[in-house]
Parts: structure tokens; sequence; C-alpha cells
């Protein structure tokens, strides 16, 4: 049989321009808090961009491919197996590269992979207890949000809230990348309803903005519901979260893709932290869009822009590609077609 | 090509004729695919075996570097070698064929590639040869062959799969676009059991096997790296250093190199040849020769690199053997003297042959050349050994000898002493430290003509005492006290914290023999000795008439050697 390419063993022009102009100032920031070189647990694909273009930051890497059941399913992640392990030898970047075999999620969930190996770092309790020690966690999920299963749970979405025990005691960055499709459409609104029905004055009229959202403009549901979601989840395991805007992109074969970058800073106590940012900071967050490897503000937004407001949370950015993105800001709200 | 044992094609007729030998035709599936698991479980009985199987195509490959990575599941062994086109590497599945000509390359018998079979269940051979604009990808499936041998083990009737078909149908090939420039070499072992994964994990084991049988570097710390590597670069063809480096996930990146041995002599290294005067061997040797200032005990290499003691044969590099089989080539002192040494004889004939385990080597009279070469090269070479270990000695006692004296000098000066007792540990002491003085190295020398002399003014002074025992020994040593006043000896029995005293010294037959620079047999230098005695006793040791005797004999004795 012959060996079938996957289209998403190169990266593409979009993904390339997030990783090198979006997320590296947002690991720099993090890397000069840390005081060290990021360690990463994440999904590098066959061709470790990820660790090739982060290589002067990162210090040990959890890379993690799946391995699927099926023959066909089977093959094809054997040879990206097989691709990533020939690129991190080939680029000369094996030396503390930690190979994977199976799900994130179910190594997120139950500490090991296919091989029964767990990721290096890590506190060395019992596996139902371990806790992990990353300084990066890079889930660059080619799929979305998730599938649920017969009794109607979505695994991904299982591991994500399991990351923040896991992780606990250990400050992160959190980078996620989904495609807009998944089997949680009804849910994703209901939680927006949900959440609407607790908000009052602007933030409802935002939040049901969002919540009207068609399938055409699920990149601005997920933008909206995802860190609402984390943030959640991250205060109540002791994190203090803070979200940087999400953007909107065009995959490998002209998925929509959104991807999101969160640093979480654990926190001493036992109740919850409490975040900087409010729901309305967060869903009053632009969402930015790469197109052909240009970054500018998305044409649709909930409420007026604030120029001052979208300066500021868009300062970790270096000047060029700040004022790029500020020029491209638009009129007063636009409304969901 | 499936049969079983009722379906064997049995020729139509018999060919035969009597009295006369036919040839009869062998097919494909005359040869079983049992013979992938027989050979290679056979040949390769660790699972280190097969690191050193791939390495060694690292090395025909002309790397300069090979990264070894183990993981929890498999082993990656990537070199920056030549790399392979698609036809080299289509060839390197044949089984038991190789291109590779026995005096330029390490593996010749094409079989190595197969050695992984029993250890993982499937092999990945990434490859890319400069230039070239494809990568090409070969896969064996060994574990789908392993179940499909097993399966037809437990059919009934047993089904025999030949090993054409099993290769055929288990091994895939394919292509990927790469940089042109990119060369280079990746196997993968894949779905490596737990047990062989965690004996390849031990990460000192892997080392200690890396460092005994593949070629690798001196350490850069060892002060002979770069003449030796310049030498055997010059005498050994295709002789080439390789860098390995190890990885895992639990531990650190380590560059494998052989370890500078501390107290290590000047290299000995010279050619070995046959009766024809053709070189079939070089070797390198350094005896252990720890300095006298260094202060730590002469012999053989310290245990913690037992793994370098004696000498191993090496054959492109890789290790034959192991260093214990040329020890019993010393013979002195039950091999003793071998384990001083570190040192490796690289074969250079390529009529020598390493057998498939790499234990030993086969049998020819190619073998039997090197082997006495190798003995007679030893032999030297134990015979340099002694001579070092006889000096070692000579220095040793003379060490002990130098304590002795001193001990005795407090007790004399103390006044604390047993004459007679004394009078004969300084005889012996003398009549040793002469024996031996030729024994000691050259630079020791002097210091040990020093000591003799130490020793027998010791001795005159003690014999005095014997002759004119009146006296406590305080008396006596005031008396010493005056006769060195007076410049008559130089005491020894003063205190050794003053400032000796200058004066004429009483010397002995023995000390005019040494003075005059004759080299005196034993037998020689006792009976010298025992005239020193007489003299000292008859004529009453330091007395006017035992100086004068002395004084004309050393008289007489210039006149002779001036004349």
């Amino acid at each position: 049989m012959a060996l079938r390419a996957s289209r998403d063993f190169d990266g593409s022009q979009n993904k390339i321009a997030i990783r090198q102009r979006w997320d590296r100032p947002v690991l720099d920031a993090a890397m000069a808090v840390h005081g060290h070189v990021l360690s990463y647990l994440g999904l590098p694909g066959p061709a470790a961009q990820d660790l090739l273009e982060w290589r002067d930051i990162l210090g040990v890497r959890t890379g993690v491919e799946r391995l699927r059941r099926g023959s066909v399913a089977r093959e094809e992640d054997r040879e990206r197996h097989r691709r990533l392990l020939r690129t991190v030898m080939i680029n000369d970047i094996s030396d503390g590269f930690q190979p994977l075999r199976g799900e994130i999620e179910d190594i997120i969930l139950d500490t090991t992979d296919v091989d029964g190996a767990s990721p290096l770092l890590n506190d060395g309790q019992p596996l139902h207890r371990m806790r992990f020690l990353y300084d990066l966690i890079n889930l660059d999920f080619f799929g979305g949000v998730g599938y649920r299963d017969k009794r109607g749970i979505s695994k991904r979405v299982r591991a994500l809230k399991k990351l923040f025990e896991r992780q606990q005691g250990t400050s992160f960055v959190l980078l996620l990348t989904f495609s807009v499709r998944d089997g949680l459409d009804d849910e994703l609104t209901q939680y927006l309803t949900e959440t609407r029905d607790r908000a009052d004055g602007e933030l409802r009229r935002i939040v049901e903005w969002y919540a009207r959202c068609g399938t055409g403009d699920k990149d601005h549901k997920l933008k909206a519901l995802v860190p609402l979601f984390l943030q959640r989840q991250a205060e109540d395991n002791m994190f203090r979260c803070h979200t940087y805007p999400p953007i909107a992109y065009d995959g490998n074969g002209g998925t929509r893709m959104v991807h999101f970058a969160f640093a979480l800073n654990h926190t001493s106590g036992n109740l919850r932290a409490f975040s900087a940012q409010s729901d309305s900071d967060l869903l009053k967050l632009p969402l930015v869009t790469v197109h052909d490897g240009r970054f500018r503000a998305a044409s649709k937004h909930p409420c007026a822009w604030d120029r001052e407001s979208c300066a500021k949370v868009l300062g970790f950015l270096p000047h060029d590609l700040r004022q790029a993105i500020l020029t491209t800001l638009p009129g007063p709200v636009g409304r969901p077609a | 090509m499936t049969n079983n044992a009722e379906t064997i094609d049995i020729p139509a007729s018999n060919i035969l004729r009597d009295g006369e030998f036919s040839q009869v035709d062998v097919k494909d599936a005359d040869i079983g695919g049992e013979l992938l698991p027989i050979l290679s479980k056979g040949l390769y009985t660790f699972p280190l075996h097969c690191i050193r199987e791939y390495a060694q195509n690292a090395i025909d490959a002309h790397a300069s570097q090979i990264r070894i990575k183990i993981t929890s599941s498999a082993v990656i062994i990537h070199d920056d070698g030549r790399g392979m086109d698609y036809g080299e590497l289509v060839n390197a599945r044949r089984f038991g064929v190789s291109a590779k000509d026995i005096e330029f390359f390490v593996g010749f018998r094409g079989i190595g590639i197969y050695s992984s079979f029993d250890l993982c269940n499937r092999l990945l051979i990434t490859t890319k040869k400069a230039g070239g604009l494809k990568a090409y990808v070969l896969e064996f499936d060994f574990g789908a062959m392993k179940s499909k041998l097993a399966m037809d083990k437990q059919a009934d009737p047993p089904n025999h799969t030949a090993l054409t078909e099993l290769l055929t149908k288990y091994s895939r090939l394919s292509q990927e676009s790469e940089l042109p420039e990119r060369h280079y070499t990746t196997v993968e072992l894949e779905d490596i059991s737990g047990t062989h994964i965690k004996q390849l994990s031990d990460r000192d084991e892997l080392r200690k096997y890396i460092l005994r049988n593949l070629p690798v570097d001196f350490s850069a710390k060892f002060v002979h790296r770069d003449e030796i590597n310049a030498r055997l670069g010059k005498e050994v063809p295709g002789y080439k250093a390789v860098k390995i480096v190890l990885e895992s996930d639990t531990s650190p990146r380590e560059t494998i190199a052989k370890p500078a041995i501390p107290y290590l002599g000047e290299p000995i290294m010279d050619s070995i040849k046959n009766s024809d005067g053709e070189k079939i061997a070089f070797y390198w040797g350094c005896l252990r020769e720890p300095s006298d200032a260094a202060g730590v005990p002469r012999g053989r290499i310290p245990d913690e690199f037992s793994d370098y003691r004696g000498f191993v044969y090496k054959v492109k590099g890789f290790t034959v053997g192991d260093n214990a089989r040329l020890s019993s080539v010393f013979k002195k002192g039950n091999s003793g003297l071998y384990w001083w040494y570190t040192g490796e004889i690289f074969v250079i004939n390529p009529g020598v042959l390493p057998n498939t385990a790499r234990d030993d080597f086969e049998t020819n009279a190619a073998r039997r050349a090197l082997e006495k070469g190798v003995h007679d090269a030893l032999k030297r070479l134990e015979a340099k050994a002694g001579a070092y270990q006889e000096q070692s000695r000579a220095l040793d006692r003379f060490k002990d000898r130098a304590k002795d004296l001193d001990r005795l000098e407090r007790s004399i000066n103390d006044g604390a002493y047993n004459d007679l007792e004394t009078y004969s540990e300084l005889d012996d002491a003398i009549t040793e430290l002469r024996s031996q003085k030729g024994k000691l190295p050259d630079d020791q020398r002097s210091w040990g003509q020093e000591l003799i002399k130490r020793a027998d003014r010791l001795k005159i002074l003690v014999s005095r005492g014997i002759d004119s025992p009146q006296g406590t020994p305080k008396t006596r040593r005031e008396a010493a006290r005056r006769q060195a006043a007076e410049g008559r000896v130089q005491s020894t029995f003063l205190p050794t914290s003053q400032p000796a005293v200058e004066g004429p010294v009483l010397k002995s037959l023995a000390q005019f023999v040494e003075g005059a620079g004759w080299a005196l047999a034993d037998d020689c230098a006792r009976l010298i000795n025992i005239l020193d005695r007489s003299l000292a006793d008859v004529l009453g040791s330091g007395s006017d008439h035992h100086q004068k005797v002395m004084a004309d004999i050393e008289a007489k004795l210039a006149a002779e050697l001036s004349s």
C-alpha cells in the first residue's frame, strides 16, 4: 500500500506567521518570567515546526503523535511518527526530545502513552495523581474542540479540564488551536446562551451577539467561548489566566482554524484564583485574522472598537505588527451575517 | 509461493543415471523463511549487537558522526554518511549478498540489516544521498514476518513460506522529497519489547558496549590522542575514529570517547609484518608509568579502566574478541604485566577475517601469520614492561632503605641503638642497595649513589662504636660531636635538624670503586664490602691506621686511574 501523504505534514503560511510573529513574543515573555528555557509538551507534527522555530527557547520537549487503531489510520500515524523522528534527527534537535505515541487527551487523562511511557517532566508520583511540570503546552489540534462519544462526553474537553489538575503548581503557557468543525455546536450555543442569561447590560448584548453567530461565523463563537471556559477552569484550579487575543486563519486545506494563547500563573490558595481579565474583557478581545501571512483585525466585532484598549491588549506584539493590526480596525459595531 | 509438505515439487521423472552425478535445480521455495530468524537469532544473540551492525554500515558510508537515540519503544541510529540512492537501498535488502569489498568495508556479509529481526517489529531505513532530490525509505514489517512464520508452524499440515516471498511481501519502499544537499541514513527500530528496551536503555551498559566494540575516538583530554591518531591515520588504511553520541529520554546527551587513562607513558607504535615483509597489522600500546612524583602505585591499569587493560584486535576500527584473549602471550608473573598496558592492534591484512559473531577470526593462513607477528611484538613489549618493573622495584627498595636509614640515623643520634644489630642492618642495606643500583632509572642513579654513601658513613660510625665499647651511647655521641668538630668525619650522629658539619670523610673501598666508575659483579662487590669491614675491624674503624691505609689505597687508585 502506498503511503498517503497527510496534508498537515507541512505547516501553512498562516500557521508559520502565527508561530513566528504572534506566539514567539508570548513565549519570550514567558521565558523572561520563568528565567529559563521553556519545557514543551505538545503536538509538533511530523515537520516539528514548533521545535525548529523555537529551538533556541525550548528545553526538554515531549512531542506526541497519535497512534490510532485500524490498519489505514495506524499506518498514517506511524508514517507521521517516522517523519517526526527523522525531522528531529536530521535537524539535530533530538537531544532532550521525548517522542510519545498516543492521543494527547489520553496522555493528559491517564498520564501514559500506548507504550506505557509518561511525559518526561512529571513529579514522579503514581500515575493517578501524577503532575506535569511543563512551561509550555501546545495543543495544536487539527480537529475541533471535540466530538462526543456515545455517552455524550467529549474527551478533548475532559482532557482540557484535567490539564489544569496535572499542571498544579507549575505556571505555564497554553497554546490551543482548533478547527471550527466539531460535534459540539449545540453545546457551544447553549453555553453562550446560558452565559447571556446570567449577564446584564452591555455584556448581555455582547454575548447575545456571539450566541447568534451562525455556522459561517463559528470562529467568532469559539473566540468567545473558549476563553470564558478556559479561564473558569483555570481559576477553579488556582491559576490566574491571561488570555491573548484569539486569531482565526485558514489552515491547510482551507480549514478554518482558531488559535488561542493563555498565560496561566499558578497561585497559592484553596478556593479559586481571580484573573485580571473579566468576562467582559475576554469577550471584547479583538479577533485577529491572518491571511497570506498578514495579520489584521476581524471585520466583525460585537461592540464598538476601542482603539486604546485594543492597543493595550496587543501590547505584547512588536511595534510594527501592533500598528499594522490597529490600522485595520473597522468602524463601529458590525453585525454577524 | 507457499508450499506444504505434500505439494513440494518433485521432478516428474527421475533424471539420474547410474554412476553419474546430475544437477537438480534449487527453487525459491527450497529456501525457507525460517532461515531469517535462525540466522538473526543465532548470530545476534545480544540486543546491542544490532547497534554495532547498523553503526558498521554508517562507518562504511563514511559517517563522521553517529547519533543513537533510545526512546520508550524505539531505537534510532542516525548518521551523516553518504546515504543510499534507490538502487543501493534495494540492494541493501538482499540477504547474504553484499557488494562491499572486504578490503575497504567493515560489513561484507549482507545480513547485518536483519540483525534487529528478533528485536523489533518494524525496521525503517530512511536514507538520502547528497545531490539527489529524494530520500528513500525501506520498511521491514518484522512483526508480520514473525506472525506469518508462527502461523506456518501451527498450520496442519505445516506451511513453508519461502524466504524470497517473506521478504517481498513484508518489506516496502517509498520516497519523499528532500533537500538536495542533505545526506544521511536514519535507522529506526520500532516496537521493541519492554525487556529489550530496558536493556538498550541502560546507558552504562550501552556506553561500555560502544567503547568496547566501535571505532570511537579518544577523549580530547588524552595526552597522546593526536600522536596516536596521526600515526594510525598514516599506517592503517581507512582508519577513522567516529564521534558517537548517545541520547535518551532520561539522560542527557553524551559523546562517547575512549577515556584519558592517567599516567600512560609514551605510546609505542610499530608495524607487524609477515615473513615476506608485508605489513599485516599495526599496533599502539602505552605502558602505565606513573612518575615518581605522582605518588601512585605502579602496576596494572586501574580497575575503573579495566576494559582498556591489555590489547584488543581491531578490524576497520571494530573490535574482534576481547582484551583477555592476548594476555596469555605475556608469560611472566602469570601474565601480570599484560595488564600494565593499554593498546590496540589494527589488522590490515584483508585476508584476516573476523567471524560473524566478531569474537574471533576465521581460521586461515593469514590469521596464523598475524598471530605469530603479534606474539613477537607482544613479547618485545613484555620485555620492556619487565625492565620497567625491575626499575620500579629497585626504586621501591631504595625508597624503603632510605626510610630505614632515616630511622637508624635517628636512633644512632639518640644513642638508643643496638650496635651489632644496627651494624648488621646497615651492612645488609648496603649490600642490597649496591646490587640494585644498576637497575635504577637513569634519573635516579645519583640519588641512589648518595643513599649508598650515607649508609656507608653510618656503618663506619656504628663500627667505631663496636670497636671502642667504652662509654655509654651518650659519651659516644659526645665523642662523635668532637670528631665532627675536628673535621674528621661528617657526623651522622648529630640531630638532622642541625646543619651538617663539613669535613673530610673516610671513604670505603666500595666508594673508591664507585668513584673509579668500575662496574663490579655482585660477587666482587660483596668481596669489596667484606674487605671494607675487615679493614675497619682489624685496624679500628676510623683509627689512624685505618685512615692511613685508606688514604694509601686512594692515592694508588688515583695513580692507577691517571696512568
